[in-house]
């Protein structure tokens, strides 16, 4: 064991068994986890809808669409949506290059399109046809204090009004207690239902969050004590909502935002 | 360190490995390891209770196969091969946890991984399992990882009833209590870590630090 | 440039490694008896932090993208083993380096830098600056930012402490137990720092 031979093989064995265990084990957990993943995604898109997406398959009763950077849309999934025609569209998006790899419709993420610039990116939309409701989910994403804060944005389209019907928020790393409360708290969540997204001149204001809120149709209050993770969810809303807007005036039939 | 020659599975001296450590020799409040993440996951007792598990398991693995190894493993890199021996099987549950306990794995994030320098775990492998057989070592690490969760959970049940208000995520106390939101800050732990220590040495005078 | 100086501010100031995240404890509290060794320590840490975080960005870079070392296979799994021992090489390497050029430095870091491999601060700062997505130069500014928030955090402490020495502190809080709640209590002063957005003031 002295001769510095011995060690080496010592340690070229110990590193070839780990690795064998571990790359065995990673290959068997793995795709549960990347199933588990996806599953929390799914999960918490549907949390978005008013009654929290209950009872929802997020496969049989959701629909995407893709934007692109316009606005417009790139690809609309329907009933009938043959599978070589989605993967037409992720050999397109993946020629983009920077490690994105699409393979599914769920798996287009904001976090990913970030890595883009602003005029490549795209922006899905979850169209989901409950048993009663329907519903239209937009994802925005934005900074909190210390770091990305993201959130489903639940609209109905209220005689070509858009209105806020629920909202689910997620972040990766704000204060339990103070800026995580942007998700725990189910209060401030439930602020968000009923607001306008447009003011009554038909001007797109989204909705704000603010301190003390003067107009209880488009602002909410903000959370005491996070004020960084309040404003970063304010400025996430009027932009993250503003890349959807042609869509949705397009939806609404009405160019001007529905007065 | 009291090595017993006989072999016995489950002995007075067995028990004694697993016992000792959840009070009179306590890895974190008595011997200052482990204390980094003990205090970054317990704002919530489900993510403290996982990450209680870990470390168990860790420290009871790794103790395990590093005392069989003991008299394979050269001196001269030791350190090392503990090194290697303790962060594959980090890696092993960070893996389950992806797998099967997703939430929790989200939640804790880098903290599984750093249990690798949990100082417990390096410390038990120098300072027990190196000279002793496996399945005292087995146990020794199990004590010490019971020792290390007794504290995580007693800390996370303080901080999520008093600071939210809910224990495991149910609501558990009535509405009129408005959570202490100082409790679920980093700080809180801290202190209560500290108020731990006070009430321990308070209540068993041979531990009271001298100097 | 302003991007860098920013995530050193953040490093050092706002997310401080022990006072916000608690890495690094152990040895934060082992060590922290005298202002003397306590700056000693804070230097070596500063030191292993600068050279580590490149370097495990390197290695995560080259050696664990996706097929970067055979197509179609993805190594992650050996993340954190890698990182561990890179830590453990470089802290050895550093070491021996110290050693032949500069033996009085030696003497006054020698002895903290076995200690350094199991210090939190070093593997938690590499595998945070995975999770956020640093790019080569961010990293740097990140382990040198968290390296001299970790000493800042433990030179002053170790100051407080020398004064403690003659405070009348019940008995059983004496110690470790002190030793605790002050960290808290400059854990809520350093909570004065969240927030400050470094970026605003450099427009």
């Amino acid at each position: 064991m002295q001769k510095g031979l011995n060690i080496y093989v010592y340690v070229l064995i110990m590193t070839g068994i780990t690795a064998l265990v571990l790359s065995f084990l990673y290959n068997v957990l793995d795709p549960i986890q990347a199933k588990n993943k996806e599953e929390a995604k799914k999960k918490s898109i549907l949390a978005a809808l008013p009654d929290g997406g209950t009872g929802l398959d997020f496969d049989k009763n959701v629909k995407v669409v893709v934007l692109d950077a316009k606005g417009k849309v790139k690809f609309e999934q329907k009933a009938d949506t043959k599978q070589e025609e989605s993967d037409k569209l992720f050999a397109e998006l993946n020629k983009r290059g920077q490690g994105v790899k699409y393979a599914k419709l769920v798996d287009i993420d904001l976090s990913l399109e970030e890595k883009f610039p602003l005029d490549q990116r795209i922006y899905p939309v979850y169209m989901v046809e409950g048993k009663s409701a329907k519903s239209t989910i937009v994802v925005v994403r934005g900074n909190g204090l210390w770091d990305k804060i993201w959130g489903y944005i639940s609209l109905d389209n209220k005689e070509g009004k858009w209105t806020v019907s629920g909202v689910n928020f997620e972040h990766k790393a704000e204060t339990p207690g103070l800026g995580a409360e942007i998700k725990d708290s189910k209060d401030f969540k439930d602020e968000f239902k009923g607001k306008q997204i447009y003011d009554n001149g038909g001007k797109y204001v989204s909705v704000a969050v603010v301190k003390a809120p003067k107009n209880k149709n488009w602002e909410v209050k903000s959370i005491s004590g996070a004020t960084v993770t309040s404003v970063g969810v304010s400025e996430m809303m009027i932009r993250g909502i503003s890349y959807y807007l042609p869509y949705l005036e397009k939806v609404s039939g009405k160019a001007d935002g529905g007065k | 360190m009291a090595t017993d020659t006989k072999v016995s599975v489950l002995g007075k001296n067995e028990r004694k490995l697993i016992t000792d450590p959840i009070d009179d020799n306590n890895p974190v409040t008595v011997q200052i390891l482990g204390v980094c993440s003990a205090l970054a996951v317990t704002s919530q007792v489900y993510p403290a209770l996982i990450m209680a598990i870990g470390v168990t398991l860790v420290t009871a693995f790794s103790n395990l196969v590093t005392s069989m190894l003991r008299k394979s493993i050269p001196s001269s890199i030791r350190m090392i091969v503990q090194l290697l021996i303790v962060a594959a099987l980090v890696q092993v549950v960070e893996m389950l946890l992806g797998a099967f306990a997703y939430s929790a794995y989200e939640m804790l994030s880098v903290f599984i991984g750093l249990i690798i320098t949990n100082c417990i775990v390096m410390g038990r492998l120098e300072a027990y399992a190196m000279a002793n057989k496996p399945w005292q070592s087995f146990l020794d690490g199990i004590g010490n990882g019971l020792g290390y969760g007794f504290i995580l959970i007693i800390m996370a049940v303080i901080r999520e009833i008093s600071g939210k208000g809910s224990f495991m995520g149910w609501k558990v106390l009535p509405s009129w209590y408005i959570p202490n939101n100082l409790m679920v800050l980093p700080c809180a732990s801290l202190f209560l870590i500290g108020v731990i220590i006070w009430v321990q040495r308070a209540r068993n005078q041979k531990l009271v630090d001298v100097s | 440039m302003g991007d860098i100086l920013n995530i050193f501010i953040k490093a050092a100031f706002i997310d401080n490694m022990i006072l916000s995240y608690f890495l690094g404890m152990c040895s934060y509290l082992a060590v922290s008896k005298s202002v003397k060794t306590a700056i000693g320590l804070g230097i070596a840490v500063v030191f292993v932090l600068a050279i580590t975080t490149p370097v495990n960005w390197l290695i995560d870079f080259f050696l664990m993208k996706d097929g970067a070392v055979i197509p179609g296979v993805n190594l992650v799994f050996l993340r954190l083993i890698l990182f561990i021992s890179t830590i453990a090489a470089l802290v050895q390497f550093v070491e021996m380096v110290v050693e032949k050029a500069s033996p009085a430095l030696y003497n006054q870091l020698g002895i903290f830098l076995p200690l350094i491999t199991v210090n939190c601060s070093i593997l938690g700062a590499s595998l945070f600056m995975v999770s956020r997505e640093y790019n080569f130069g961010q990293s740097t500014a990140f382990g040198i930012g968290a390296g001299v928030g970790w000493a800042l955090a433990i030179i002053a402490f170790a100051a407080i402490r020398e004064k403690l020495r003659t405070a009348a502190i019940p008995a059983p809080l004496r110690g470790l137990g002190m030793a605790f709640i002050l960290t808290g209590l400059m854990g809520m002063a350093f909570m004065g720092f969240m927030g400050i957005n470094p970026a605003e003031y450099m427009k």
